[in-house]
């Protein structure tokens, strides 16, 4: 991309963020260096709907904290807090993919491991909440099966996990982490499933990198994991009547009114308990 | 009852005593602790438990065994990796770890080409296909230790494959090359290869197979509606040319069905030759033809149509009918001059040129249930083949002959096999029938420039087979099986032969009688600290009783041989598998050595199969093979050393006369020995998008044999090598293959008889070009120079090139079959004491033009 295209990018960009982050009110804090990353393609299933999605998401590593989120909204944080050398190597299929991102949800985990806490950030409808829990303990069962992923010679374990299933296969990268909050194998995980094939997790994409690490705040409300998961659960399954509570839409029709508050959006929980 | 509850606590107290605590602390170089490292523990090489130090760097492990080797490993983003010998578990351990900051290996995958899980590898046919690849096979191709041979036959390791599944349902069994080389790989969405695939869910984990499989898993949304494609072809080359083919499949998860009809004149063959049945007497092509593609040589009319279904009606239960009906009609012309070594004196030649006329049409029909189960296993099957044959040949030598031959053989066939599974004991019972006959094959023969028929040979055939079997196998521990095979088999043949030869000498044959063997099988298996060896002592008892109805003669046979056969194999780590076998087995003649009266099998060639005595002898044999695989890098390499020894009671005559040749047999000793060595290597280089493939093929044999009533004693070797590249280029726009092969034999002879040896050389260079995403513009060049004799090397050079293009599900191709015209095609056989030099007819440049519709 051109210097001056990457001006005027770089500009609408960051009044675009500002924007965003000006909505939520949020600031950034630095909490760690990131040296590294792991892009997972997340494949679901949502059996009510009998429809499935992907999504691109990233892990990325710090000496002391680890975050995982959607990829696109990764990119958005990390401009923020790293603009210019992000944006000098932004293409064009980046960037249009950016946009798309920008108006995801801002979703994410961040797991301070010397701390031992999980911070989870989350939006429901148009708000944001934050809840903390301790980083959850799982019992793993080691398998001698094999796997190659992405070129990495995976083992197998096994654990049953908030009302799941689970099966993941764990390299020799030395972090004791994964997708979501997975955790507490003695190697990264590459690759996850649950054993109804709703839930699938496959590394595809590792860097390399060196930038400061950070989350937002006075950004989220505070919340516990038992509520928001319940707010949640009742926001997808009658998205619809959110929608006219809220006075963004009115239809004159009873009945599409009837039928639209009964409309609900792909929803699949990974944690069911 | 108060003593034994103290005992029974005691005891649970000492199993919870039995735990081991391994603990420690992990620190960096400064002596600070070093948090989240994690620690794992190795037992004989495998993880057997980790832990995470803490943030004082404190960790704890609980195991309830260590061995001697075990092995704790310290593994940690921040420090260097290290390996601490555990050598006393219950001391407290104290680790120092240098600083190091963890440099991930950048990997960015498009697509996962392959996964390793146990024994089954999943390719990604997305991640494999390439432009070009037209058929499901040119994806399996691919795949590292897979062969596949010119008529569509895939080996892998070596071996044939037992299955080809589609969605874990074999549907077409043994003729699933109509589904290899039919499915579009764009249907596909990954390739399994299920490695030492054992099929009988009851013998999983108990009896090894050495035979892969493979399965098909289509892409979600190709399932539940017709796949296939039609396809029209016309052009000109001598005459005007066409090709029509359908191909139609339905895969569900209850039912499979595949429909297919096709037909050609552009030198496309259908369906097997199958001529005379099990005796084989009669050669498809008794004066020979060309080892090239047969649509460079053959002027066909073909047809083929075969249509299989398969219903699954439960999880284990499934039915299936196969049926499949071939005609092709081919003709092609060539001349041939043989030289017979003669010990006595100057070679005796022929020189004949032959117009072929071969016709053969066969059908088939199969119905098989199956019930595959982890207690019991059933299958029945059904079949029927029938083989026609209507085949002349016009010979011109020193004058002109016209050769007719008409058979028919069909053949109606029962198989049940049915294992059961009793906690470790497996039962195994297996049942085959089959009723075969030839009841009128006629080989006729006339000197045409004078009209007289110089040969009117007629021959019956019939014969029952039946085979019954039954196993048994106890595992009497986790690492000794016992077991023993019974099995009884019986056939009953009967062979009339009425020879009129007006020439030649010639006689009748009238011969029946029957054969039975009963066997029993002991053997043990036993698994040791890695290998696995089985020996077995089979006993074998000889029923035999033939009459020669002709002589009134009757010959018995009553006697129990015993054989000896022990196996060991050993994967001795993941990536290495060696395998060795050896023993002794008998070998008993059956009826063809009571056909003690000569048979034509052409004109001027006589056959006696029999010398009128029982045929009897031993083969000692010994097999090693070795493979070599990582998967991870893409090498293979296969090895097989192969050994015989064999002593027969009968030796094999050929002589030769200006009149025609003749072969037989004469009871008296003779020995042969054999040893073959094969080296397959294949090398997937991905960082350059190449692959390399070599191949070693080398034999070294002698045997005994006799003409003109003098022993000669032949030592013949052969050496060939085979080196191929494939390459994808310039973001795959490009591709270009090239295929070598070297080989050379040479024959020697304890007689008077002179030495010989042959080489030839062959080239085959591909490349195909992809200036845009649809568009495929492509040729072939295939070069050969063999070696006619002292100093005169023939060169054989064709050419092929085409064009195609796709938009949505439409292909048009334009083609060029041998643009350089070549009209004639020459070659050297070799076989033992004779050589043949073959010349023959081509087809010529032929241009087709073809639209393809894919549904």
């Amino acid at each position: 991309m051109k210097p001056i295209a990457q001006y005027f990018v770089l500009i609408f960009i960051l009044s675009y963020c500002s924007n965003s982050y000006g909505k939520r009110g949020g600031t950034t804090i630095v909490k760690d260096t990131a040296t590294w990353e792991m892009v997972y393609i997340y494949k679901t299933f949502d059996p009510n709907k009998n429809d499935s999605k992907a999504d691109f998401e990233i892990l990325t590593v710090g000496s002391n904290y680890h975050y995982y989120g959607s990829y696109g909204q990764f990119q958005v944080d990390s401009l923020a807090l790293f603009a210019n050398e992000w944006l000098n190597n932004l293409t064009k299929e980046q960037y249009r993919n950016l946009l798309r991102e920008l108006e995801n949800d801002p979703i994410h985990t961040l797991i301070n491991r010397k701390e031992g806490k999980l911070e989870y950030f989350g939006k429901i409808f148009i708000n944001y909440y934050r809840y903390e829990e301790p980083i959850p303990h799982f019992e793993w069962t080691l398998e001698d099966e094999t796997m190659e992923v992405m070129g990495y010679e995976c083992r197998k374990a096994t654990t049953k996990w908030r009302g799941r299933e689970w099966t993941a296969w764990y390299s020799d990268i030395p972090l004791g982490a994964g997708p979501w909050k997975f955790n507490g194998l003695p190697g990264l995980i590459l690759r996850l499933e649950d054993s109804k094939s709703e839930h699938f997790f496959e590394a595809v994409k590792s860097m390399n990198v060196k930038f400061p690490l950070g989350y937002k705040t006075n950004l989220y409300s505070k919340t516990n994991r038992k509520k928001y998961n319940e707010e949640l659960k009742d926001y997808k399954r009658n998205a619809g009547k959110f929608f006219f509570d809220s006075g963004m839409v009115t239809v004159s029709d009873p009945q599409r009114e009837k039928n639209l508050k009964r409309t609900g959006l792909f929803h699949n929980p990974i944690e069911l308990e | 009852m108060i003593r034994f509850l103290l005992l029974t606590i005691l005891a649970f107290s000492s199993t919870v005593c039995a735990q081991i605590v391994v603990k420690g602390n992990a620190f960096d170089t400064e002596k600070n602790p070093a948090g989240g490292v994690i620690v794992r523990l190795y037992d004989r090489g495998k993880l057997s438990a980790f832990a995470t130090t803490g943030r004082n760097g404190e960790f704890t492990i609980k195991v309830t065994h260590i061995g001697d080797s075990a092995l704790l490993r310290f593994i940690s983003q921040n420090h260097a990796t290290l390996d601490y010998p555990l050598t006393k578990p219950s001391d407290p351990i104290k680790v120092y770890l240098e600083p190091k900051s963890f440099v991930l290996q950048e990997l960015t995958v498009k697509a996962p080409e392959r996964r390793i899980r146990g024994d089954t590898i999943v390719y990604d046919v997305t991640a494999l296909t390439k432009n070009g690849d037209r058929s499901i096979e040119d994806i399996i191709k691919k795949i590292p230790g897979i062969q596949v041979d010119a008529a569509g036959g895939i080996s892998y390791d070596g071996r044939p494959i037992n299955h080809f599944y589609i969605e874990d349902l074999d549907l077409m069994g043994g003729n699933y090359v109509v589904a290899s080389r039919n499915i579009n790989p764009s249907d596909v969405s990954s390739v399994s290869v299920y490695e030492r695939h054992q099929d009988k869910k009851v013998l999983k984990g108990s009896v090894e197979s050495e035979r892969a499989a493979l399965n098909l898993k289509l892409k979600k949304g190709k399932m539940l509606k017709p796949l296939g494609y039609v396809e029209a072809t016309t052009g000109a080359g001598d005459d005007l040319l066409w090709e029509a083919t359908l191909y139609s499949m339905l895969i569900s998860p209850k039912n499979q069905t595949i429909v297919s009809a096709m037909g050609n004149n552009t030198g496309s063959l259908y369906g097997k030759r199958h001529n005379d049945g099990r005796l084989n007497l009669f050669s498809f092509t008794p004066f020979g033809e060309p080892p090239i593609k047969k649509n460079r040589f053959v002027n066909n009319t073909s047809a083929f149509a075969t249509a299989n279904t398969l219903f699954k009606l439960g999880k284990n239960l499934t039915v299936k009918v196969n049926t499949s009906y071939d005609r092709n009609h081919e003709r092609f012309d060539g001349s041939t001059v043989t030289h017979y070594l003669n010990p006595d004196g100057e070679d005796i030649i022929y020189s004949e040129s032959v117009d072929n006329r071969p016709e053969y049409q066969n059908v088939a029909v199969g119905v098989n249930i199956e019930n595959n189960a982890g207690k019991l296993y059933f299958s029945e099957t059904v079949g029927f083949i029938g083989n026609f044959a209507r085949n002349s040949y016009g010979v011109t030598s020193s004058s002109i002959h016209s050769q007719r031959l008409s058979a028919d053989n069909f053949s109606i066939s029962n198989i049940l096999k049915a294992i059961i599974k009793s906690g470790r004991i497996f039962y195994e019972i297996q049942s085959e029938t089959k009723y075969s006959s030839s009841p009128a094959t006629r080989l006729t023969a006339t000197d045409v420039s004078s009209g007289t028929e110089i040969l009117n040979q007629s021959v019956k055939k019939n014969s029952f087979f039946n085979h019954e079997s039954t196993s048994f196998s106890w595992e009497t521990s986790s690492h000794v099986s016992l077991g023993s095979a019974l099995a009884f088999e019986m056939t009953h043949d009967s062979f009339i032969s009425d020879a009129m030869a007006y020439a030649s000498p010639s006689g009748d044959n009238h011969v029946s009688g029957y054969r039975i063997i009963t066997s029993a099988e002991p053997f043990v298996k036993i698994k040791l600290w890695g290998p696995i060896w089985k020996i077995s002592v089979p006993l074998i008892l000889y029923n035999i009783k033939y009459h020669n109805l002709l002589t009134d003669s009757r010959h018995t046979y009553n006697h129990i041989l015993p054989e000896l056969i022990s196996t060991i194999s050993w994967r001795f780590n993941p990536l290495n598998y060696v395998s060795a076998s050896a023993g002794r087995k008998h070998t008993v003649g059956d009826m063809r050595d009571f056909i003690d009266n000569p048979l034509h099998t052409t004109f001027r060639n006589i056959r006696t199969l029999g010398t009128g005595n029982l045929n009897k002898g031993h083969e000692d044999f010994f097999d090693l093979s070795y493979s070599y695989r990582d998967i991870m890098a893409g090498f293979y390499l296969n090895t097989l050393l192969s050994m015989k020894k064999t002593r027969r009671n009968s030796i094999a005559i050929h002589d030769v006369t200006s009149e025609g040749t003749s072969n037989s047999f004469k009871s008296s000793t003779s020995k042969g020995d054999m040893t073959s060595l094969q080296i397959s290597v294949t090398k997937k280089a991905r960082e350059m998008n190449t692959t390399f493939y070599l191949n070693g093929n080398s034999m070294w044999r002698s045997s005994e044999s006799i003409r003109s009533s003098s022993l000669v004693k032949t030592k013949s070797s052969s050496y060939s090598i085979s080196a191929k590249a494939e390459t994808y280029q310039l973001s795959d726009m490009l591709m270009i293959s090239a295929n070598t092969i070297y080989s050379i034999s040479r024959q020697s002879y304890d007689s008077t008889l002179p030495s010989s040896s042959f080489n030839s050389f062959s080239l085959l260079g591909q490349i195909s070009v992809y200036p845009l995403k649809n568009l495929e513009i492509y040729a072939s060049a295939d070069y050969s120079k063999i070696k006619l004799g002292d100093n005169n090397y023939k060169n054989n050079f064709f050419v092929d090139a085409g064009i195609r293009y796709s938009v949505k599900k439409f292909d048009f191709e334009i083609k060029g079959e041998n643009l350089t015209d070549m009209r004639r095609y020459a070659y050297t056989l070799y076989n033992s004491m004779d050589i043949t030099f073959s010349s023959y007819d081509l087809r010529p440049l032929e241009l087709t033009a073809s639209v393809k519709y894919r549904f």
